[in-house]
């Protein structure tokens, strides 16, 4: 008796979820999907984009003040050190609104993918750096492995922002391959200073992230009322 | 004399004029008090001199950018004020660090402040919002007040530059006290309008709103708006009051009045008399005269009193003993094949299966004995029967000695994972009134006259409640697969004492 409802749970199961995958070629499961047959809307891409952006910003603004009052607890104080100037990108990404009103969505998009795939990476590194420290706030922890799983889903939004706004193929990664410098540490020191660069510098882009992709959206859906032409 | 006031009057300018000479030094260093950014569009760093060194001095702020080594001036020192730089929007960008510093220059000297790093996306603080107004809203039944702003007019949220949010704070203001009551906040979110339910009837709020562009910092306090809340409701609901308080009176008084015309059969309606009691043989008067013998000798009838029957109560109660002599009576009795494939090759001394005997003894003492093999992984179906009395036997008396609990239950001490068994052994006992459960301990020091210090508690006189008396028996690998094979040579049964372990049973429930 138990076998055989089990077995209508399972093929039942199997049904629903081949009859989701398969059907309402509407409605997307999530922007991750590559699935050529799925069209969402723009807007709604956008407006995911957008809260995954304003997401990643706000949790790494939380990682970089809690890694400052580790520090503080550690008997360090980092506050910014002058090494901490973060490495300027190999491509000039706009710096004002200004500059923003004066480049075209195509550039925006391509800004944004830049960031995102730039940091993936040393993410990583740091969230798997930062498991090794003593005292570290389990919530610190838990807000970087989340952060680089979404920047992930970013990455591909964009891509797939990119398909639909611009009508481009499928990208690879462009510009210079960035040479990951196997940061071999020396010092306890130079891994803090290390990890603490990068939620420094990687919170800066998160917000310029989260800016153009704001500003995208608004140059999208709502070009009557928006200020940015 | 003219010549002496002259001379005097020389001396004393010669003086001045030196004194005045000397105060003149360099300018003290200046310092950046702070750099503040509206809207994330511009902003403005302010300073403060220092001291001025006597002579006219003049303010010079100088900046870098992060990236560049090329140094630049202030674009603007008028338009925020008195010792301010401004920085417009062209020269204002995001995400990267400025290096700004102050030079304070006279005639003599110079003095340069402290350099600062700023970058613009901290420096966020925006304007408090505008025209905040509040309305009070007559609804039926729940008045309340809407509390109603505008943003900060150079903020840009309609291009998603900025995300505003909002906070409301509220207070009543107490016109006869110097103390006011405190402030209560609120966060309003991203809308423009906030209402406030359930206000306090005739009290004056003071109501204020700041914002908070993105993550940056909150805005002053917006300057405070007034409103009085109306007092009309407490006229009429005194006026009810009154009314419902007098016609109270009335009616209290009139059912007065009715008891007091009408006592005998209100009071015999109100509160029926009790009946006496009515015993055959027992004469209440001769309760009044109090005395005793009397009063039971009444009572004392050759039919009375009566045994009750009770047939409806049949008690089952579970007696368990110890060991003694009669385990190895016992145990060699059980070692019989009893369900024919499972059959111990051992001798008594090596009980190495799990057995649970179980008496049950009903109150006309009658004793049964049920004995049961639980082998691994089966549950006694006998067993079960006993559940109500036990109280959730069935969990305690699953013994698995499989690698696999089969129910695994943490808090069962009869519970052993691995390949551990344990045994418990509940014997007919003489005439004990409650469960007991008899334990075999294989690797425990024997009791009998040697270690009490694991002894908690006597019940009885025959009864030592020993803590953690459900070991589980660790390294002494017992197979309990279904051919018994007895692995302990050691561990050899010896006659414990009386072994308790009524809390064996709690425990495990």
């Amino acid at each position: 008796m138990k076998k055989t409802t089990v077995l209508q749970v399972c093929v039942a199961f199997v049904l629903c979820s081949m009859w989701a995958v398969a059907g309402s070629p509407v409605d997307c499961p999530g922007q991750d999907t590559e699935g050529t047959s799925c069209t969402i809307s723009i807007e709604k891409l956008l407006e995911r984009a957008v809260q995954h952006a304003e997401l990643i910003y706000r949790f790494s603004e939380d990682s970089k003040l809690m890694f400052d009052e580790m520090l503080i607890s550690y008997g360090m104080n980092l506050h910014i050190p002058e090494g901490t100037m973060c490495a300027p990108k190999t491509v000039p990404v706009p710096l004002s609104k200004s500059e923003i009103q004066e480049i075209s969505d195509k550039w925006i998009l391509h800004s944004i993918l830049i960031l995102a795939q730039f940091w993936i990476d040393p993410l990583v590194e740091v969230q798997a750096s930062l498991e090794s420290y003593e005292n570290v706030p389990s919530a610190l922890l838990t807000r970087s492995k989340w952060i680089s799983t979404k920047l992930m889903s970013l990455e591909q939004g964009i891509i797939v922002l990119i398909r639909q706004i611009l009508g481009e193929g499928s990208l690879a990664l462009e510009g210079p391959e960035q040479t990951s410098d196997r940061f071999v540490s020396s010092s306890i020191l130079e891994t803090v200073r290390r990890d603490y660069s990068v939620i420094y510098c990687f919170r800066k882009d998160a917000h310029k992230m989260q800016t153009f992709l704001k500003l995208l959206k608004c140059r999208q859906i709502d070009k009557e009322n928006c200020s940015l032409f | 004399m003219w010549r002496d006031a002259e001379q005097a009057l020389t001396l004393m300018f010669l003086l001045s004029w030196i004194s005045h000479s000397m105060c003149h030094s360099p300018p003290g260093r200046p310092r950046i008090t702070r750099c503040r950014s509206p809207e994330k569009e511009t902003f403005t760093c302010w300073w403060e001199p220092g001291s001025t060194g006597g002579l006219p001095s003049s303010y010079h702020l100088y900046y870098r950018k992060e990236s560049s080594l090329e140094v630049s001036e202030c674009p603007d020192y008028h338009k925020a004020g008195n010792n301010s730089c401004y920085f417009d929007k062209r020269h204002t960008s995001l995400w990267i660090t400025y290096n700004i510093t102050v030079v304070a220059s006279n005639a003599l000297g110079e003095a340069y402040s402290e350099s600062v790093e700023v970058d613009v996306m901290d420096i966020v603080q925006s304007h408090p919002p505008e025209n905040v107004n509040v309305t009070l809203m007559q609804t039926t039944n729940s008045p309340y007040f809407l509390v109603q702003w505008q943003p900060p007019h150079d903020a840009d949220t309609r291009s998603g530059w900025v995300t505003i949010k909002y906070e409301v704070r509220l207070k009543i203001e107490n016109r006869g006290h110097e103390e006011d009551s405190d402030w209560e906040s609120y966060s309003a979110g991203k809308q423009l309008e906030f209402s406030i339910y359930s206000p306090q009837p005739g009290a004056n709020y003071i109501v204020q709103v700041r914002c908070k562009l993105d993550q940056g910092l909150w805005s002053e306090w917006s300057p405070s708006a007034f409103i009085k809340i109306p007092d009309n409701t407490s006229d009429t609901q005194n006026a009810f009051m009154i009314i419902a308080v007098t016609l109270m009176v009335i009616i209290f008084l009139l059912t007065a009045g009715v008891l007091t015309v009408k006592m005998k059969p209100v009071k015999h309606f109100l509160l029926p008399p009790v009946p006496e009691p009515k015993i055959s043989g027992l004469d209440t008067r001769l309760l009044k005269s109090g005395k005793s013998e009397e009063i039971f000798s009444a009572l004392i009838t050759p039919g009375y009193p009566q045994i009750a029957q009770r047939s409806d109560r049949q008690v089952d109660y579970l007696v368990v003993s110890d060991y003694d002599e009669e385990m190895d009576f016992n145990g060699k009795a059980h070692l019989e094949c009893q369900k024919g494939d499972n059959c111990l090759t051992e001798t008594a001394q090596k009980v190495s299966q799990n057995s649970i005997q179980i008496t049950l003894n009903s109150s006309q003492d009658l004793s049964t004995t049920l004995s049961e093999h639980v082998y691994p992984g089966t549950v006694s179906n006998q067993l079960s029967a006993t559940s109500s009395v036990l109280g959730e036997p069935r969990q305690l008396l699953q013994l698995n000695c499989n690698g696999s609990p089969e129910k695994a239950q943490d808090q069962n001490a009869l519970m052993s994972s691995g390949s551990k068994c344990e045994i418990v052994s509940i014997h007919p006992a003489g005439l004990m009134g409650y469960v007991e459960v008899d334990e075999e301990k294989r690797d425990q020091t024997p009791l009998a006259g040697e270690d009490y210090s694991m002894v908690t508690d006597v019940i009885s006189d025959n009864i030592l409640v020993l803590q953690d008396s459900l070991p589980i028996q660790g390294h002494k690998e017992v197979k309990c697969d279904k051919t018994f094979k007895a692995e302990e040579t050691g561990g050899v049964f010896e006659p414990l004492g009386y072994l308790e372990t009524l809390t064996t049973f709690l425990r495990g429930s």
